[in-house]
């Protein structure tokens, strides 16, 4: 009876899993999406990797099909990651920039958005430190969502070519939502866009724009830079990084299209400093935001901090090494470019180190 | 999903014996006559011919190195080997047949070196707020590394971090031209970086905004001479851009003469992408062109009909300082507690 009852349980495992898979990926279809960039990455599940695509406007979900879990990846160490990279290519590393890393949270495996001096994108996966494949993107499974028409339509030259470009600059998946933010060529301003997943062409694409307050005084809608998605006290939040410093948070609830969000400040993240990627690690009970800096040393929030400051710099807040706000921590790590869960203990980096050598090598949370 | 040839990444001190032995056996080995081709594209060399040979185990490695370059080969009346990116100008490659090396060959073509056009906003008076340049190629740059080639200098020293190096950096379509900010968190007043070390431009002084030589573009030749653009800076511009003062000239009935926009102030470059003219409701098809900061034109594709139309302005449009057609760059709420949310300003003119 035992026995029946667990191939019971593990067919119906089997079967609402491939429900699952079946109801993500039921849009996909087979064949090139034509993908022109590779701005940003983002892992949802199933091994479904969203690609953020400027040129055209788009976000593609590609299937990876990577989908074996591996609980006990060795760490990642590659030194000269752009070297290799280019040896890879066929070219010299000033010839090829590294746009993105992303981890598919199954197997482990990271993925590398690299793009040539002449504009053609590559998608290179590192199966460990001595194995780098490039990922074909002209024969796969896939689904796509358009941008609104603000972005794609507007402004052409005569040739038909779009003179206003929406630079996507961070993109994330979380809870059925596919999220980005990006920098316009024309304007200074802030729109982040939220769009359901599986893309429904017919479904309203919430699109936003998000303030900041220099205390609580002066207020401008500035272009967010980078952002990651938590959960604090039982509520979803977006914790967003502008490129004129401040941190800001706002409930994810807030996500409606057309409206206007006021960004509550809850740091400034020091002078002459461009946020570049953040990530949310947990240990204990506590999460903490991992903050990848342009001019600054990796910093460590408590996010608990985040969720009881509650003065939203309504006030002029002591400096400290030109930050302000709630505390942070800065990790001995600087020059980091890139930042991305590994697993629940252990985050990547990609590092310029002092001599030179672009690094990718893994830490681990006993710097949480 | 498809993945393409590579070979296996080398680190560690027994790789490095093992490279080292093999550059020696490499360079030792007496390479064959081979008949080979390169195939242009324009400027980039896109695939190596092996000609009528047919290589089943053909690979190419940049000179020295033990990686195979990602590719496809196909057979047909010799071997041709296309790398996923063009082969690089100037560099050297060497050809195996799985490890015994055939050949070493190097593309070479005269390319064309990329010359700076234009720097929007062509004037030479800025105000201190201003926001952001627009530079101009002749031809198609390549990203990544535009910030390292641009300085800003005031009484001959360099302003240091007077841009804000953005990932990614903003180009447009054709990536000729390049949107460079001011650092916007010291424009922002009471901002830390504004508060500490106040705006980067100071009124009454005179700048040089400097595009080193160096830069690459698309086709790999570097901007062989720098671009200086000197300008002076006034006193802080907080007023929004208005409509109303704007004047526009009457074009004839039944021609195709061009629509003179006068917006009476220097604007933003963009500013003419912000704009459309309507006739009857629908819009109408036509070119807007950049004449200079203060003046667009526009060209209709058909002829004017006598009637009334109406240039509409997306309010997102914005002067030198940022500021829009709605609000400031940034608010004093104590000032301007509320803006408008208006999405297009109108001007109405007459054909008769």
């Amino acid at each position: 009876m035992k026995k029946k009852l667990l191939t019971l349980f593990l067919g119906l495992c089997f079967t609402s899993a491939l429900f699952a898979e079946e109801a993500l990926k039921s849009g996909f279809v087979k064949g090139n999406p034509e993908i022109k960039s590779i701005n940003a990455l983002s892992f949802g599940p199933e091994g479904i990797l969203f690609i953020g695509d400027s040129e055209n406007a788009k976000v593609f979900a590609l299937d990876t099909k990577d989908e074996l879990v591996n609980n006990e990846k060795a760490d990642y160490n590659v030194a000269s990651f752009d070297e290799k990279i280019a040896a890879m290519m066929g070219t010299t590393i000033d010839n090829i920039t590294i746009n993105d890393i992303a981890i598919n949270p199954l197997s482990k495996t990271i993925y590398v958005a690299v793009t040539h001096s002449n504009g053609k994108p590559a998608l290179l996966k590192l199966l460990d430190n001595d194995t780098m494949e490039l990922v074909g993107l002209t024969d796969v499974f896939y689904s796509a969502q358009s941008l609104d028409k603000a972005i794609a339509s507007e402004s052409k030259d005569r040739r038909g070519r779009s003179l206003r470009m929406w630079a996507i600059s961070d993109l994330n998946y979380a809870n059925g939502k596919v999220m980005l933010t990006g920098l316009s060529n024309q304007e200074f301003g802030s729109t982040f866009r939220s769009m359901a997943f599986p893309f429904n062409q017919n479904q309203e694409m919430s699109s936003l724009e998000i303030y900041h307050a220099a205390h609580g005084r002066y207020e401008t809608d500035s272009p967010v830079k980078s952002f990651t998605t938590t959960n604090m006290q039982g509520k979803d939040y977006i914790v967003a990084s502008y490129t004129c410093t401040p941190l800001v948070i706002f409930p994810a609830s807030d996500l409606q299209s057309g409206k206007h969000v006021k960004g509550r400040t809850v740091a400034e993240l020091g002078n002459w400093n461009t946020p570049l990627d953040m990530i949310v690690m947990e240990k204990e009970n506590e999460s903490y935001l991992l903050l990848a800096n342009s001019a600054r040393a990796v910093m460590k929030i408590k996010l608990s901090n985040v969720a009881n400051f509650n003065g939203s710099l309504t006030e002029p807040v002591e400096e400290r090494s030109g930050t302000a706000g709630v505390d942070f921590i800065a990790l001995p790590f600087v020059n980091v470019q890139q930042l991305e869960k590994l697993d629940e203990q252990r985050f990547v980096m990609l590092q310029r180190k002092s001599d030179g050598n672009l690094t990718l090598w893994t830490s681990n949370d006993r710097w949480l | 999903m498809a993945t393409l040839p590579y070979g296996p990444l080398m680190t560690g001190g027994y790789k490095f014996i093992l490279l080292v032995f093999l550059s020696f056996w490499i360079t030792q080995s007496k390479a064959q006559d081979y008949d080979f081709l390169i195939n242009w594209h324009g400027e980039e060399a896109l695939s190596l011919l092996i000609k009528e040979i047919e290589l089943s185990e053909v690979n190419v490695r940049l000179s020295g190195k033990h990686q195979k370059i990602a590719g496809t080969i196909t057979a047909n009346e010799g071997t041709l080997f296309t790398p996923y990116f063009p082969f690089a100008n100037n560099v050297t490659y060497q050809v195996f047949n799985d490890e015994q090396l055939l050949f070493s060959f190097t593309p070479q073509k005269d390319i064309k070196s990329p010359e700076v056009k234009n720097v929007f906003p062509v004037t030479d008076e800025l105000p201190v707020n201003f926001l952001k340049f627009y530079i101009e190629f002749d031809q198609s740059m390549a990203g990544g590394h535009v910030y390292d080639y641009l300085q800003l200098i005031k009484n001959g020293a360099e302003v240091e971090n007077a841009f804000i190096p953005l990932k990614p950096e903003l180009w447009d379509a054709n990536k000729q031209i390049v949107t460079v900010w001011i650092d916007p968190g010291r424009i922002k007043r009471d901002l830390g970086p504004n508060k500490k070390y106040g705006a980067v431009l100071e009124a009454g002084y005179s700048y040089q905004l400097i595009i080193g030589k160096g830069l690459k573009a698309t086709n790999g030749a570097d901007l062989n001479a720098k671009f200086v653009k000197s300008f002076h800076v006034f006193e802080r511009d907080e007023k929004t851009p208005s409509v109303t003062s704007w004047t526009l000239n009457s074009p004839t009935n039944n021609s195709r003469e061009m629509l003179l926009i006068d917006m009476q102030e220097v604007m933003d470059y963009s500013s003419h992408h912000f704009m459309s003219v309507f006739y009857n409701g629908n819009e109408m098809e036509g070119d807007f062109e950049f004449i200079s900061d203060g003046e667009i034109s526009f060209f209709p594709k058909k002829s004017w009909q006598k009637g009334e139309y109406v240039l509409k302005i997306a309010s997102k449009a914005e002067d030198l300082a940022g500021n829009n057609f709605n609000r400031p760059f940034d608010r004093d709420l104590n000032k301007l507690p509320n803006v408008s949310e208006q999405k297009f300003y109108e001007i109405k003119f007459n054909i008769l």
